[in-house]
């Protein structure tokens, strides 16, 4: 088969999916999770398949698709303030997957360290953390264990990559958000009482996302040790 | 990608990505938003108080004070935005909720009430924040 329809095929194949994917994210709830003490999470299932995209394609595919991505979905579900938001993310997570393939434990290491810093800097703000806090606080805390048993699983086994790559961009993308966000309503007090809860967060989901990326790349025999 | 799809698709993304994105920051100066205070016209500015009470309540839009009024009063606000879009927040006199928005996700009335106990122990702060409609508010000392 031609190899320019394949890609085109394959892109199409990938746009389509992530759309499906982004639709499914919406219809997860994951706001009642901690009693909408976090608003505006999800689980960022599509994101898997940009991180497929980054394993497979060269960045020039790789951004038309998250381009792609964020414009369909933004005029199919969402409004230009959406739009907006999802492209910040998309934009940083897509450079830091982008970054990081090829060396993903670095990510997943870094990603370990930015969670326990932002528990410490929770904790520092406030020692004796109570309802809400307490279960975030906790939860950045797993959220940084894992990213260290991510590091430690990649560098036993480098087919665990997309893990760490995953981690990285879950964490960006959340990143990138509140940058905008904070620009947009001007309010840099977000930078310090929720962006280290999000991080903690982008950790667990891009962990969760990054299983289950894994799983499919091996169910499909992807190399992800070699992109 | 083949190479129609490289040479057009590609600056035709970027070029509806830099037309959107000015469109996306209301421009505050020209359509004001309208607030009501229990139902009249609020001219703009700060509402006194006499209660000596060192906790206000700070509503922006786009970061541009709206209102700020005392936290120990009961007041119910009305955001109307040139846009069409809804902001209706409630104050209790020991609580501050958004009561109704007409945003896309709602995010604003998930997030509860902030009263005067729990002001430390949210993750969000003094916050109540509604993303879409960058309309947030803040319960702060003076």
């Amino acid at each position: 088969m031609n190899s320019t329809a394949r890609k085109v095929a394959r892109f199409g194949l990938l746009a389509s999916l992530s759309l499906v994917l982004g639709f499914l994210d919406r219809a997860i709830p994951l706001t009642w999770f901690l009693s909408g003490a976090v608003p505006g999470i999800k689980l960022g299932l599509a994101n898997t398949v940009l991180l497929y995209a980054v394993y497979l394609m060269d960045w020039r595919g790789c951004v038309l698709l998250m381009l792609a991505k964020v414009f369909l979905s933004g005029f199919l579900f969402g409004s230009m303030s959406a739009i907006l938001y999802s492209l910040s993310g998309g934009v940083l997570s897509l450079i830091v997957m982008l970054l990081v393939r090829k060396n993903a434990k670095v990510g997943a290491l870094v990603i370990g360290l930015l969670a326990l810093l932002s528990d410490l800097f929770l904790l520092s703000r406030n020692p004796a953390p109570r309802g809400q806090m307490l279960w975030c606080v906790l939860l950045i805390a797993l959220a940084s264990i894992a990213a260290f048993a991510a590091f430690v699983y990649i560098r036993k086994n480098p087919a665990f990559a997309v893990l760490g790559t995953s981690l990285a961009g879950a964490v960006a993308h959340n990143v990138g958000q509140i940058l905008v966000a904070s620009t947009v309503l001007r309010t840099p007090q977000l930078l310090y009482t929720y962006l280290p809860v999000l991080v903690g967060i982008g950790a667990v989901v891009g962990c969760l996302t990054g299983v289950v990326a894994q799983r499919v790349f091996r169910a499909l025999r992807v190399e992800t040790n070699q992109p | 990608m083949g190479n129609a799809l490289r040479r057009w698709l590609l600056p035709l993304f970027l070029a509806a990505a830099c037309a959107l994105l000015p469109g996306c920051q209301r421009s505050a100066e020209n359509e004001p938003a309208r607030v009501l205070v229990d139902g009249t016209e609020w001219p703009g500015g700060s509402m006194d108080a006499d209660s000596g009470d060192d906790l206000r309540v700070y509503v922006t839009l786009d970061g541009v004070a709206l209102i700020d009024l005392p936290f120990s009063e009961a007041h119910a606000l009305d955001i109307l935005l040139p846009d069409g879009g809804e902001n209706h927040i409630v104050l209790t006199g020991q609580s501050v909720f958004m009561q109704d928005a007409n945003c896309e996700n709602h995010d604003c009335v998930d997030m509860g009430a902030v009263t005067r106990e729990n002001l430390e122990l949210r993750v969000m702060g003094g916050f109540i924040i509604c993303l879409p409609h960058r309309v947030s508010v803040e319960v702060r000392g003076e």
